[in-house]
């Protein structure tokens, strides 16, 4: 039942996807794989805002959480059949760049992905409650929601060392598994964290794949596999993962908006995602709110759509933070005119970008490695893409230094999570770069598209 | 390039199996909940339970004791001693580093001594709540 309650959001979540998402001029098996992977955060998240709304509402756990499926499922289904009657905004084909001895990538990827499923898998099996946030603060405060009348003890102030100011999205997803199944069973949040991570990783994989093909897929999967903080996390069943995976497909969402014309559906949803991760963790908020901004200052009026697809649980979010989370300190600014402090966190965060990989495997020094191979024109284009990623690390390197306690430890403790927020989009973005193939200037002004368009099979043979 | 993908990828998978072979449970999250099952039900769910230990709380294993402590209790709220609402308490847990006389430390604190649920982890119930 834990499994089936977790797919289930997932189906649910997979019409809402289908609706939104433009039609991608890529290979059936690389649309079914975005479209799967984003429907299961997109599930996860809008079920789980949806059963606490109905928890605060009065509804018992149970209803709420069968009541929140059959909610999302049949407005999913609804949306779908009205907007697929609709001719979908359509994506172009865009030529991509060969890359040479490609099935070389290809086994690293598998390779990869299957030592991370696995490592995934054994220290779930063997450690069930998960690492110190685990057990903590998600699946405790889980335990509340779950139970039926005491859901505000999630947010009690006597539950002072398991942060009841934080948001409870993913808590939700979990006491929703829980009350669906009737009993509480390590086996929810451990299924939850295996197919959050799996969700990632195909979100960022398939993303690559529409506009590189899978030869940039594969090396794009095995380059963010080689990033520490994507194995750390996952296996210690963290609310990070799939916060991550929600500003990833936030991102993915508006690029491919973008490239079908400012879609007002892809838009939407980039605002449905984007608003999920504020309602997972602070650092979602921050993001949000830097995304917003970013999309209305590049798409002008249509950033109202994405507005539109924030707004639920964004309101549900703000809500949260006026009506029930206990009053918390988070800024001491006596901190923040201490230069002693500032090093410290400068120190520690480029300790920690250091640490993302294991050298020689490190995710940007490969990136780097290939932008020197391949050169492309511009690869910080498109620029607006990396605006609201760097703001977020800028965000948390000032909560860091304003934060109480010790700075240092807390850059220690933290900081290869607050990384791991915004690696796979900067990544994505590069890889984006990379993949995309430039005519030489000379032929540009007469180059007919079947010259620029990939041969990849005869590529990688070259 | 996919050579290093793999090695380090094969590393991280060695690292992560030797983790959760070498320690599956660092912090006794598990021990504690096991530990707690034979009190769980004396103690309603909407009913605060108190917390007192040896272990300071400024240490890492202080804190670790009392959270799971917590989750092994929840949906109850545990109180520590020193918070302002624990006097309404009528249930204790006693967390300790040995073996010492819990009777006695817990009737200085008004507690009598419920069970004994090994591993230096003790059950109190107040005493004008036992009587």
């Amino acid at each position: 039942m834990n499994i089936l309650s977790w797919l289930v959001a997932g189906v649910a979540g997979w019409f809402w996807v289908d609706a939104l998402l433009p039609h991608l001029s890529a290979p059936a098996w690389i649309r079914r794989s975005l479209a799967a992977s984003l429907a299961m955060v997109f599930g996860v998240g809008a079920t789980a805002s949806l059963f606490f709304a109905l928890l605060w509402a009065g509804a018992r756990p149970p209803v709420a959480a069968w009541t929140s499926d059959t909610l999302v499922l049949a407005s999913g289904i609804v949306t779908w059949l009205v907007l697929r009657r609709r001719q979908p905004a359509q994506l172009p084909p865009e030529p991509s760049r060969p890359v040479p001895l490609a099935w070389l990538g290809g086994i690293a990827a598998v390779v990869s992905l299957a030592g991370f499923l696995a490592a995934v898998a054994v220290v779930l099996n063997a450690s069930p409650q998960g690492d110190w946030d685990a057990w903590s603060i998600w699946n405790v405060r889980a335990k509340f929601l779950a139970h039926e009348g005491l859901w505000r003890n999630a947010v009690s102030p006597d539950l002072s060392e398991s942060r009841p100011g934080y948001p409870l999205l993913w808590s939700a997803a979990v006491a929703r598994v829980w009350s669906q199944s009737g009993a509480i069973a390590q086996s929810a949040p451990q299924t939850g964290a295996f197919l959050m991570s799996l969700a990632l990783v195909l979100i960022f994989a398939s993303a690559l794949a529409v506009r590189g093909g899978w030869h940039w897929a594969a090396l794009g999967a095995a380059t963010l596999l080689m990033s520490t903080p994507v194995w750390r996390t996952a296996i210690r069943q963290y609310a990070d993962v799939p916060l991550t995976a929600m500003i990833l497909a936030s991102v993915v969402s508006a690029a491919l908006a973008q490239r079908a014309s400012w879609s007002p559906a892809s838009l939407t949803l980039s605002g449905a995602f984007a608003s999920m991760a504020a309602f997972t963790k602070h650092e979602g908020l921050a993001f949000c709110i830097f995304l917003a901004i970013t999309v209305a200052a590049v798409s002008r009026l249509r950033a109202l759509w994405w507005l539109a697809g924030a707004a639920p649980a964004l309101l549900l979010t703000v809500a949260f933070h006026l009506f029930l989370a206990p009053e918390a300190r988070i800024l001491r600014p006596e901190h923040l005119r201490d230069a002693g402090r500032f090093w410290s966190v400068a120190q520690g965060m480029a300790s920690e970008l250091w640490q993302l990989g294991d050298f020689p495997a490190h995710p940007l020094l490969f990136a780097a490695l290939l932008l020197f191979v391949f050169r492309p024109a511009r690869p910080w284009q498109p620029f607006w893409l990396w605006i609201p990623g760097v703001l977020l690390l800028l965000a948390d390197f000032v909560f860091l230094w304003g934060a109480p306690g010790d700075a240092s430890e807390l850059t220690r403790t933290v900081g290869d999570r607050l990384w791991l927020h915004v690696l796979p989009v900067f990544l994505l973005c590069i890889y984006w770069r990379l993949a995309q193939a430039e005519p030489s200037p000379a032929t540009v002004p007469s180059l007919p598209e079947e010259k620029s368009a990939p041969k990849p099979r005869s590529a990688a043979k070259r | 390039m996919a050579v290093i993908a793999v090695y380090s990828s094969l590393l991280q998978f060695g690292l992560a199996d030797r983790l959760a072979s070498l320690y599956p449970d660092p912090y006794n999250v598990m021990e504690m909940q096991a530990r707690v099952i034979p009190v769980l039900d004396a103690v309603p769910p909407a009913e605060p339970i108190g917390y007192f230990s040896d272990v300071p709380f400024s240490v890492s294993a202080g804190r670790a004791s009392f959270l799971a402590a917590q989750h092994a209790f929840a949906p109850r709220i545990l109180l520590k001693e020193d918070s302002p609402s624990a006097k309404r308490a009528k249930f204790w847990l006693g967390v300790f580093q040995k073996q010492e006389n819990f009777a006695e430390i817990g009737a200085k604190r008004g507690l009598e001594m419920e069970r004994d649920l090994g591993g230096y982890v003790v059950f109190y119930r107040r005493q004008e709540a036992a009587r």
